[in-house]
């Protein structure tokens, strides 16, 4: 199992590590565990540019070859979820998207997600069962 | 022409295109998406001119998750 690549839509990953950004205190901490883990698919989040602070994450991702997977942290609603998966797909370029679920009313992204594409991976409970509050599921989406 | 971005008023020329503002603010266009009232703009409407009032929200990948 620990051999085998990690293929998520026709595309292969040679670590099965899925990393977050989150929690490191700086970029150059975040840098040295993304290469320590010496995985090749990292979570991002979206929010609002600051102007003044550049997109340092973006930038350190792509210089190690590591491609960004947003995720939907922060959403409160479906219609938020959503949203967020299509700011994702326009700024980043992917169909990915990594649902963070928080409540009840998220399910309703993740059947519109399923809908648009295909559910690919999801770790310990099935797409149609109930919610668990603050609970999270790591689902890798294409977006049709 | 008064538009909004991320709930900052913007004073506009007439007929100022979503490229033109993020130049203005100089916003870099790699790694950002657009929305204005609330529904994502691709770039390929990116030429595209603002409407006085617009809501103009700039997004990009931040650490978190």
């Amino acid at each position: 199992m620990a051999d085998q690549k990690l293929t998520i839509a026709g595309r292969s990953f040679g670590s099965r590590l899925i990393m977050g950004t989150g929690g490191a205190a700086n970029l150059a901490v975040l840098e040295a565990a993304l290469v320590a883990s010496g995985t090749e698919l990292t979570t991002v989040a979206l929010r609002r540019i600051d102007t003044t602070g550049g997109t340092g994450v973006l930038d350190l991702l792509s210089r190690l070859g590591i491609t960004p997977l947003p995720n939907t942290a922060g959403c409160r609603s479906a219609a938020e979820a959503v949203l967020t998966a299509q700011v994702a797909r326009e700024a980043l370029h992917t169909d990915w998207i990594q649902r963070a679920r928080r409540s009840s009313r998220s399910c309703v992204a993740l059947t519109y997600f399923q809908r648009g594409g295909c559910c690919l991976t999801c770790r310990s409970e099935s797409c149609t069962s109930s919610p668990t509050k603050n609970s999270t599921w790591l689902l890798a989406c294409c977006l049709g | 022409m008064k538009v909004t971005v991320n709930d900052e008023a913007v004073e506009l020329d007439e007929q100022t295109t979503v490229a033109g503002l993020l130049e203005t603010l100089g916003i870099p266009d790699k790694g950002i998406a657009v929305a204005v009232d609330w529904t994502v703009l691709p770039r390929s409407q990116w030429e595209l001119p603002l409407a006085d009032g617009a809501k103009v929200e700039v997004v990009t990948a931040v650490q978190g998750g």
